[in-house]
């Protein structure tokens, strides 16, 4: 899922909106600040019963409505775009479909670090892709092994991009827990 | 280049969506206001129901409880809208970008604690810096601590600096 640069901003206004909406109410039934008390209910029935409001309503609705669609939307996960362009010279110029780059690394990472159920994800960065490689760790493994095969995963990588288009980062997590056994273990 | 570290949901997620799904229902009471005015359904207007509701001395207990539950939700959403996604991953030494979760490291220092001489049972738990080995001890084995502590030691080596402690306790006989 992304996470959309609105959702902070967006979030804390929307959240100062209702926490002085429930404070209105609260001190509407005790009588704390007697804010509400110096409320003029006539101005407020007026301009509601107003001809141009029903007319602002409906802009407000309808602006409204699309930008709460566009807030959920805009989270919804984007397919990344396959190909990077590679070094050219001249007229000539080579892409790389980087979809098939990582179901190698993903063989090479569970062929040489004791880890399995690999799978990867690809984002766009600057000027090229990250292909993210997560998989899960065997709890007989040791920190030096897991750190070789990553630094020559990177290596390997770095070898055949040297511009840094496709790089490569290992994210690994715990071991996945083990079904359960259909008969007893016996000691 | 560089880039953005592994970080967990931050807590401001939720809240948006939340906040998305208010808005577009403000979004439909003020519409359903436009077209009862415009005469375009016949219902009454519930919002021109609700401003008329503001002339009464006191809410009503419903409108209380949204009140406050407004008041609540909204002081969730401005806590979660400055809170920062924490790092979900430690970030182990070496030219390559690899990152390991704090259950990676509790697995290992488990598996490495457990199969120290005269352990029986081991279990590890990571909090921020510090790395707590619990294991239980067959009887007479008091100087496996500094076994175990070697072997998680040995086990986690590059992987994070962590400050290990080891609780021992001794099997009855």
């Amino acid at each position: 899922m992304r996470r959309p640069v609105a959702d902070r901003p967006a979030s804390a206004v929307i959240g100062l909106l209702l926490l002085a909406a429930g404070a209105a109410v609260i001190d509407w039934r005790f009588d704390l600040a007697g804010v509400w008390n110096r409320i003029e209910t006539d101005e407020v029935n007026t301009t509601v019963e107003a001809d141009w409001f029903a007319w602002a309503a409906l802009a407000a609705a309808v602006v409204l409505a699309v930008l709460a669609l566009w807030w959920l939307i805009a989270r919804l996960p984007r397919p990344t775009e396959g190909r990077v362009a590679l070094a050219a010279t001249g007229s000539d110029r080579i892409d790389l479909d980087v979809r098939s780059v990582a179901p190698r690394l993903r063989t090479d990472l569970e062929r040489n670090a004791p880890v399995d159920r690999v799978t990867s994800r690809r984002f766009e960065i600057r000027g090229g892709q990250l292909v993210s490689l997560h998989a899960h760790v065997d709890p007989r493994a040791d920190g030096a092994s897991l750190i070789n095969a990553a630094n020559a995963i990177t290596e390997s990588v770095a070898t055949a991009f040297p511009d840094g288009e496709v790089t490569v980062r290992v994210i690994v997590d715990g071991p996945k827990r083990a079904k359960a056994r259909r008969t007893p273990r016996v000691h | 280049m560089k880039v953005r570290d592994p970080r967990r949901t931050p807590a401001a997620a939720w809240p948006a969506v939340i906040a998305a799904l208010l808005l577009g229902g403000f979004a439909v009471v003020l519409g359903q206001h436009a077209a009862a005015e415009l005469g375009w359904i016949g219902a009454d207007s519930w919002l021109r129901t609700a401003f008329a509701s503001l002339d009464d001395a006191q809410p009503s207990v419903w409108v209380l409880i949204a009140g406050i539950a407004a008041a609540l939700i909204g002081l969730w959403f401005l806590i979660a809208a400055f809170l920062p996604a924490r790092r979900s991953h430690l970030p182990a030494d070496g030219p390559g970008d690899l990152w390991v979760s704090p259950r990676v490291v509790e697995a290992l220092a488990s598996d490495a604690a457990g199969r120290a001489p005269g352990v029986l049972h081991a279990h590890s738990e990571l909090r921020r810096r510090r790395l707590k080995v619990k294991a239980l001890l067959a009887p007479g084995n008091e100087a496996a601590v500094a076994d175990i502590m070697e072997a998680v030691g040995d086990r986690l080596d590059g992987l994070a600096e962590l400050e290990v402690a080891v609780q021992a306790k001794e099997a009855s006989r």
